[in-house]
């Protein structure tokens, strides 16, 4: 056997936590568990013990929610846009890419069920749906899209799965899961044929279904008249916002991942200069967006628009609203635009204020627009008027979002971080398919 | 002993007066409202002063009076105003044995024992009037023809009345403000403008509006010479805010085409996970 090959499977094999993965785990589940207490008493007392109220009926949890969705998106990004385009420098970010994918579409949905005061009244969404209706329309494409991601997770694992069955260091128990999952992979022509044709189509399938789950979701915004919402530059703004988002994401995970496994060999400094590039180019899209987005409301300042852009730009939002925007879109491009700001840890920076700003952008998009209706507010509590989350709304999202990293963090711990296969092939370790048989 | 006595009695005696003393105010205004062949009633509007100006006193318990005599008063029921302070007390058969030879009647309307208003008492003294309204077509104008009368039948001069359209959103005024009655207690008012109506029907009043003497006397018609209105409504169409039984056929068609585009493809990329488990001994 190829020592190289050997190398490259040592190094990939997924890995036992060490104590740090171990706290890490138990400290997400311990978030898991208080955002579980808060939700049991959400469903005894109802949406009450939430923030929202008749006019800010969509509060934390919706902007979660689109905060899920647009990191979904890096899926369609990395591994169908670019593998498609030919690009094959993105292979060691393939996998990481899909298993955010997967847990950030995982977590969407959920999201959507914790944020129905009534769950168990979900299944009347099929029964009494109306194709009338982008709620609709918005559950189909997010289950259309989970499937496909998880194919796309999936697919490129079968090759490795054959691989880690047969190798010796691993535990008896894992490899015979590793050998249930393989699907008798030898990877005989006929096999790679069928690999090969599938993960073809569901590169191509992805990316149409990837931006309609985006677009929906914005459709969601821009079919209710609200001012800061009324908007025909909607899908195309959530899409290159989430774009942004997804691809910050996957450079936070991918350096910590470097870090704690040492793949300094796999994921190299030139990764880190590529994903900046890619980064400030998706920024620099999305800065475009947000100009037609709040240049031109600005310009016509129609009354209820203008209430609604001066609480974000002078007002109770502005804080938030220019720290995400310097801090979160025109700061990054600054520093990526300098060699020494796409090294990793400049970047790995730069990505986590990109997240940030990402998250909290999402809120600025749904919030103050429901704080400003076109009808005036009136005959109702004082309170009513302003949302601020509870506390127990807060334990809940942060819940959401330790499920989405315990989901990465579990995926990591028995999937291969990195293509094994591919990046052989693409290395020229394997130089024919009966090298990868012998194995 | 006897102090304690003499105290206490003076305390029974004057804790209501103090509770009276402790109580709001209110002000009470009342109406005498009669509907010709349909229905009679009293409409109470109860307000009182806050410290934010004047407000509507909501859910006070009125007591309603006939009187019969001098110093005897016959108990009709009892009403409580609703959010907008308003309550209409329905009349029945009040005229039968109570109505004076004049035609005059009186009701007392008091608040009693509330809990958050003092006590007050509201009298309404009216005479019963008849008005009488109808269509006629005099050299191929239309015209509404009403007649008010007293009690005893006689015509009653010199009262206004206001001719008026019912609207989905208010009464339309038809011709001048108001018309006063002539001698024979009658108006006559031309309808020279086509109006539209459903299925051709107008509904007209003759509105004798808050009189001292006689309250408000109003008299409805309908009259078939409106411009016929179709029936617009799209309720059994298939619409985007129809339920789900009518959903537009190309939002059933195109979805469903897109649905299927995706979901055969996918299910065939699940077939072939089988296709290849299959395969391990092909080459």
């Amino acid at each position: 056997m190829n020592t190289a090959y050997e190398k490259m499977i040592n190094d990939l094999a997924p890995k036992q936590f060490s104590w740090k993965g171990n706290i890490w785990v138990a400290f997400l589940v311990l978030v898991i568990l208080a955002g579980m207490y808060s939700y049991v008493q959400q469903l005894k007392s109802g949406l009450v013990i939430t923030g929202m109220r008749d006019y800010a009926l969509w509060g934390i949890y919706i902007s979660n929610f689109v905060f899920f969705v647009a990191v979904s998106l890096v899926g369609s990004l990395i591994t169908a846009i670019l593998r498609l385009s030919g690009v094959h420098w993105s292979t060691p970010l393939t996998r990481i890419s899909e298993i955010i994918a997967v847990a950030a579409i995982i977590m969407a949905g959920i999201t959507i069920i914790i944020d129905m005061g009534r769950p168990d009244r979900m299944l009347n969404l099929f029964l009494h749906g109306r194709l009338q209706s982008p709620i609709l329309w918005d559950v189909i494409v997010i289950t259309t899209y989970l499937v496909i991601s998880l194919l796309l997770l999936y697919y490129p694992l079968l090759p490795d799965f054959s691989i880690l069955k047969k190798h010796p260091n691993h535990t008896g128990r894992l490899d015979k899961w590793y050998d249930r999952l393989s699907l008798n992979w030898s990877g005989n022509e006929k096999q790679v044929r069928i690999h090969a044709i599938s993960l073809q189509a569901l590169s191509i399938m992805i990316i149409p279904v990837a931006f309609a789950i985006h677009t929906v979701t914005a459709w969601l915004f821009e079919t209710t008249y609200r001012p800061g919402w009324d908007s025909t530059n909607f899908g195309p703004y959530f899409i290159a916002g989430a774009f942004v988002a997804g691809s910050g994401a996957v450079v936070v995970v991918m350096f910590v991942l470097r870090k704690l496994y040492n793949l300094e060999d796999y994921i190299t400094d030139d990764h880190f200069d590529k994903m900046g590039k890619v980064l400030v180019l998706l920024c620099l899209v999305y800065l475009y967006f947000n100009i037609n987005e709040y240049l031109i409301p600005t310009y016509k300042s129609t009354e209820e628009e203008a209430v609604h852009l001066q609480s974000l730009f002078k007002g109770q939002y502005a804080g938030l609203f220019w720290t995400v925007i310097i801090g979160g879109l025109i700061l990054p491009v600054i520093i990526l635009l300098f060699p020494k700001g796409r090294k990793p840890l400049p970047l790995f920076m730069v990505a986590l204020a990109v997240v940030l700003g990402a998250w909290w952008k999402r809120y600025l998009i749904v919030i103050p627009t429901l704080s400003h209706p076109f009808l005036p507010i009136e005959g109702v509590p004082e309170a009513w008027r302003h949302y601020s989350p509870t506390w127990m709304e807060w334990t809940i999202t942060a819940a959401t979002l330790a499920s989405a990293l315990l989901i990465i963090t579990l995926l990591v711990r028995f999937l291969p971080i990195i293509p094994i296969h591919e990046t052989a092939e693409e290395r020229g370790l394997i130089e024919d398919q009966s090298i990868n048989q012998s194995l | 002993m006897k102090l304690i006595l003499r105290i206490s009695a003076l305390m029974l005696l004057l804790t209501p007066a103090f509770g009276q003393a402790n109580k709001i105010k209110a002000r009470v205004s009342v109406q005498y409202n009669k509907i010709m062949n349909q229905e009679s009633f009293i409409r109470i509007e109860a307000k009182y002063k806050s410290e934010n100006g004047i407000e509507p006193a909501t859910q006070v318990e009125f007591r309603v009076y006939q009187r019969i005599a001098e110093d005897s008063l016959l108990h009709l029921g009892t009403i409580a105003t609703n959010h907008s302070g308003i309550a209409k007390f329905p009349l029945a058969n009040h005229k039968d044995s109570t109505t004076s030879l004049s035609g005059n009647f009186s009701f007392v309307v008091k608040i009693e024992n509330d809990p958050k208003f003092s006590d007050a008492e509201t009298e309404l003294t009216i005479s019963d009037a008849n008005l009488v309204a109808r269509l006629e077509t005099v050299d191929s104008t239309n015209q509404i023809t009403a007649t008010l009368t007293d009690a005893s039948g006689q015509p009653v001069a010199g009262q206004s009345l206001r001719v008026q359209l019912q609207r989905m959103f208010g009464p339309l005024s038809i011709g001048e403000e108001s018309y006063e009655t002539d001698e024979n207690g009658t108006i006559t008012v031309p309808i020279e403008e086509p109006m539209p109506g459903i299925n051709g029907v107008l509904t007209f009043e003759v509105v004798l509006n808050e009189s001292d003497e006689y309250g408000t006397v109003k008299a409805i018609i309908d009259a078939p010479i409106g411009l016929p209105v179709g029936d617009h409504s799209n309720f059994d169409k298939r619409t985007m805010w129809s339920p789900p039984s009518k959903t537009p056929y190309y939002l059933l068609i195109f979805p469903n085409l897109i649905i299927l585009g995706v979901w055969v493809p996918i299910l065939m990329l699940i077939i072939n996970l089988f296709r290849i488990s299959r395969a391990k001994t092909d080459l």
